[in-house]
């Protein structure tokens, strides 16, 4: 099917009516589209190299290794093969960066960093940080910073490969957490040595109202088994019963009710 | 402290006990006025941190006590811990506990020999990457303090978790104040090892070692300040929160915590020589500059059982 055009070429259609006197007046979005003009190549063109791994795409695979299940090897590429190649080079590429991958690693390895509020701003937007030390001014320390350090360090070739670097950038977050929460402590203890009175946090809150709640249910539950204990011993049940078997078994009954009673007071 | 604690404190000072407060209160024998201590400090530098303070903290003690001679006959830890819940007491508990405090600390500091003057730290300091190595200079057994160093580790998993927190906690305190090498003396609910105990030897016996901080005047011996409020707020106040009360009886008031090693933290020791960013270059020094031998000098007998 031949490309359909015509709805882009709009800017072009109204300045030619313009010109020639049919149109008196400008169209209020004349200049808007005129500056940002629409995109008018439609044409698919094959991406022939990944921008995350620089490799080229219209390379062929290479043969695998093994013999096939005919048990011969293979030696030339087939139709299916050249189609395949051909067509994988008109979708777009997987991007795989290795800084995702040690993202994934970390949080992998410390999921509970995940809890922590988050910057989501990309780097690229942000100021340039100098990763030759994993402390930043202006930037919390988290997950990020281990794999920025450890890319520095690959760069810089003070490791050769990438999992000493991630090992050591790893090791200096250990460090630096450590005396973030010691230095967290410390500041609350010093703050209440010298007379600070903190109130309840979010989670004390919680439990306070949680409790407070679960003591009415207690005193209603009590009531509750009380009463229902006070049914099942109805006198009625033994009037005219001499038999002292019968009794016996009224009383175990009410026995166990008071032993339920008892519990929830405890 | 209440009750019971001096009881249990008199075999602990008992060492200090016969000497007089004047004997206290006189400088270290072990440093030299007007010289540096090598490595760790300037003679300016160990002015203003041991001799400025030392001067004014026992000149205010002596006034205190000139006109009691009970006082005067002293150790400064048992006026801490006699004193500690006094209120109109405070200026003496405050001059005592500091000046013991001070005197603790620099007792186990010795020169380094093959470390350079200190020097200011720059703003760079603040954005330092922390070592990641594990092994370090001045371990316990390099100075012979085998037995030290195999406490430590049995205390503290290892010497480098050790040597991290008890830095750390130094590098935390803010204000003034000082990070403790402790010796727990635990007072079990069944007189285990516990202060009930007659003979004095048994009751020195210590099970786990522990680091804690003091702010200001705060002192090891006086660190605990269970049923304290409820002395202050008195009849008719509000009553404890959940959490205050789960604090209050969470230590055991009976417990001793016997004082091994005192890091000053104050910035009046490292402000001077090491500039506003050098806190931890100071640390480091300390730690090169510790005497173990004398930290292990102070170490009880330790106890059979270890609690948790």
């Amino acid at each position: 099917m031949k490309i359909q055009a015509n709805a882009v070429n709009i800017l072009e259609r109204t300045s030619s009516y313009l010109q020639a006197g049919l149109l008196k007046k400008t169209p209020a979005w004349y200049d808007v589209v005129a500056k940002v003009q629409p995109v008018k190549k439609f044409n698919r063109e094959p991406i022939l190299k990944n921008p995350s791994t620089g490799r080229n795409r219209s390379e062929f695979r290479d043969f695998p290794e093994a013999v096939n299940t005919k048990g011969l090897y293979k030696t030339r590429y087939n139709i299916v093969d050249k189609k395949v190649a051909t067509n994988i080079l008109y979708k777009p590429p997987k991007l795989s960066y290795l800084e995702d991958r040690l993202r994934q690693l970390f949080y992998e390895q410390h999921p509970w960093e995940l809890s922590r509020p988050k910057i989501v701003i990309e780097n690229e937007l942000g100021k340039e940080y100098d990763w030759s030390h994993i402390l930043q001014l202006g930037k919390p320390l988290d997950g990020e910073s281990v794999v920025q350090r450890s890319l520095y360090l690959v760069r810089n070739k003070q490791h050769d490969n990438i999992i000493d670097a991630y090992n050591q950038a790893r090791f200096e977050f250990y460090r630096l957490r450590m005396q973030q929460e010691l230095d967290e402590q410390v500041a609350q203890e010093e703050a209440e040595m010298f007379g600070s009175v903190f109130n309840a946090s979010a989670l004390e809150y919680g439990i306070a109202q949680e409790q407070r709640v679960i003591d009415q249910w207690k005193k209603k539950a009590i009531k509750e088994t009380e009463i229902s204990a006070a049914k099942r011993v109805n006198p009625a049940e033994s009037w005219g019963k001499e038999d002292a078997d019968k009794e016996g078994e009224i009383e175990g009954e009410a026995g166990e009710a008071e032993e339920e009673v008892e519990e929830l007071r405890l | 402290m209440n009750g019971s604690a001096p009881r249990t404190l008199r075999t602990l000072c008992s060492r200090s006990a016969t000497r007089s407060l004047h004997a206290q209160a006189k400088p270290l024998a072990s440093l030299r006025a007007g010289a540096p201590l090598d490595g760790l400090l300037s003679p300016q530098g160990l002015n203003n941190a041991y001799y400025a303070r030392h001067d004014a903290y026992s000149h205010r003690l002596q006034q205190l006590a000139a006109h009691n001679p009970e006082l005067q006959e002293a150790a400064l830890d048992r006026i801490v811990a006699d004193n500690a819940r006094s209120p109109a007491k405070r200026d003496l508990l405050a001059s005592a506990s500091m000046l013991y405090n001070l005197q603790f600390a620099y007792a186990s500091l010795k020169g380094t020999a093959n470390a350079t003057a200190p020097q200011r730290s720059s703003r760079d300091a603040l954005l330092r990457t922390p070592d990641t190595a594990v092994a370090f200079a001045n371990e316990p057994a390099a100075q012979g303090a085998h037995r030290l160093q195999e406490e430590l580790a049995a205390s503290f998993r290892s010497l480098v978790e050790f040597r991290t927190l008890l830095l750390g906690s130094a590098a935390a305190i803010e204000g003034d104040g000082y990070t403790w090498l402790l010796a727990r003396k635990y007072a079990t609910p069944y007189g285990g090892s516990s202060g009930a105990a007659t003979d004095s030897a048994s009751a020195n016996l210590y099970d786990r070692l522990f680091v804690m901080n003091t702010y200001n005047a705060g002192s090891p011996f006086n660190f605990n300040s269970a049923g304290m409020l409820d002395a202050l707020r008195g009849k008719g106040a509000e009553p404890l929160s959940d959490v205050e009360r789960a604090r209050a009886t969470a230590t055991d008031s009976s417990t001793v915590y016997i004082p091994l090693l005192a890091i000053d933290a104050s910035p009046k020791a490292w402000l001077g020589d090491y500039g506003v960013y050098g806190k931890q270059a100071y640390l480091e020094r300390v730690w090169q500059a510790v005497d173990w031998r004398v930290v292990e000098d102070r170490m009880p007998k330790k106890s059979p059982v270890v609690y948790a």
